[in-house]
């Protein structure tokens, strides 16, 4: 994705969206495992 | 909380040791703490475990026996163990298997095999218990291989491509459990089904049939990615699990895309035997979904399941001299999504009689 961004963006550009990318991946991770309480991993036991 | 966030807190100090401790000691602070996690996890399944692997270990380098009846009571003694345990948990429902031991005695044949063929080069007892207690791969794989191990291990070096790549991975691995799994597919979508009208009845089978399927997917493609992205912190890199297996045109190109290391294991030392000595190729296919299917569960289901796969494979060998075209590509994308689809409502419900239903559903038939 970075080498994607990099090709069509200043790299000050990327960096900054893609660490906007990280972020809002972060914070919706966060948002779904405190509201929905499913920080699991539902396949185990093979 | 649950098993993934542990496993990511486990992995922190080791990722941490890894690069913090002098080299002599890494392999050892990886052992300690990955025998710690089993332990912490289910100290019976720690046990077990340790004795598979002192036990292979003993057996292979150090009985005074000829090679091949110690590879022969190995194969034997591993089979034995992973038969009686799938059969046992069947039939016991209230029964957890030992973490990981699936993988634990795939891993334990490979070993084993590669032993024999005279491919493993460092027999030492610290590099194959690193090999069998790496907590990345230790629940749910993908089945890495003891000669990548290793060879990883000796060029192991401080390496930012590695440690962006992981971190990368890990989150995009989190985002497809947290995010598609848990929230899209196991609460969100559900709930838009069952409101669903009820005129809409094969919508709503159809719907079902499908968010079950991508839910497993996303789950499993998603700790791959968490496996593999540990693994890359530690300096490791460990072989694809899935290689967007949706995007396949016929079911042999899918499952040569899906759950990767398995099938790669099972081409390797089941497939491969089978077709060479037999000359025949299909023979080989049917063995071996049949044994996969198997793997998951001992259980008609997915006897019938593991068929199904089978015959898909063989659809895709009797098609696979005719002209190809972006169009029949796309077709054979929609035939494999809804196939595999499909072939799951076999196992995803509980007994025979509701999957046959749902069928009857899905086929319209009344």
């Amino acid at each position: 994705m970075y080498k994607l961004l990099t090709t069509y963006l200043p790299k000050g550009l990327a960096n900054i969206t893609i660490a906007l990318w990280y972020f809002f991946l972060i914070m919706v991770n966060l948002y779904c495992a405190i509201a929905f309480n499913q920080g699991t991993f539902q396949y185990v036991g093979w | 909380m649950k098993l993934l966030i542990e496993v990511i807190l486990f992995a922190i100090p080791m990722i941490v040791l890894a690069w913090t401790l002098p080299k002599k000691y890494v392999l050892i602070s990886q052992i300690a703490i990955t025998g710690l996690f089993i332990a912490y996890q289910s100290p019976l399944s720690f046990v077990i475990l340790s004795t598979i692997t002192f036990g292979n270990y003993y057996l292979l380098h150090k009985a005074v026996l000829p090679k091949s009846i110690k590879i022969a009571i190995s194969l034997g003694i591993l089979v034995l163990l992973i038969v009686s345990a799938k059969i046992l948990f069947t039939i016991h429902d209230n029964w957890i298997i030992p973490l990981g031991m699936s993988y634990y005695i795939f891993r334990n044949i490979h070993y084993t095999v590669e032993s024999y063929n005279g491919r493993i080069l460092d027999e030492s007892l610290l590099f194959y218990l690193a090999y069998n207690f790496f907590l990345p791969v230790l629940i749910i794989g993908p089945i890495n291989r003891y000669p990548e191990f290793v060879r990883d291990w000796q060029r192991r070096r401080v390496n930012n491509e590695y440690f962006s790549l992981g971190l990368q991975r890990m989150l995009y691995g989190v985002s497809k459990i947290m995010i598609i799994g848990n929230y899209l597919l196991s609460t969100k979508f559900p709930s838009i089904i069952a409101n669903l009208d009820e005129s809409h009845l094969w919508l709503k089978a159809y719907l079902e049939t499908v968010t079950v399927v991508l839910n497993a997917y996303f789950q499993f493609a998603g700790y791959s990615d968490i496996a593999i992205g540990i693994s890359l912190l530690l300096g490791f890199r460990v072989m694809e699990n899935f290689n967007f297996p949706f995007l396949a045109s016929n079911m042999q190109e899918f499952w040569s895309k899906y759950h990767m290391s398995l099938t790669a294991f099972c081409r390797d030392y089941i497939y491969t035997p089978i077709a060479s000595y037999f000359r025949k190729p299909m023979l080989g296919v049917v063995v071996t979904m049949i044994i996969i299917a198997l793997w998951h569960e001992i259980t008609l289901p997915f006897l019938i399941w593991g068929s199904l796969q089978a015959f898909g494979i063989y659809l895709a060998f009797l098609f696979k001299n005719s002209p190809t075209s972006l169009v029949s590509k796309n077709l054979g994308r929609v035939f494999v999504f809804n196939y595999f689809c499909l072939s799951c409502v076999i196992i995803d419900y509980p007994d025979l009689g509701k999957a046959l239903e749902v069928y009857k559903i899905l086929f319209l038939i009344n």
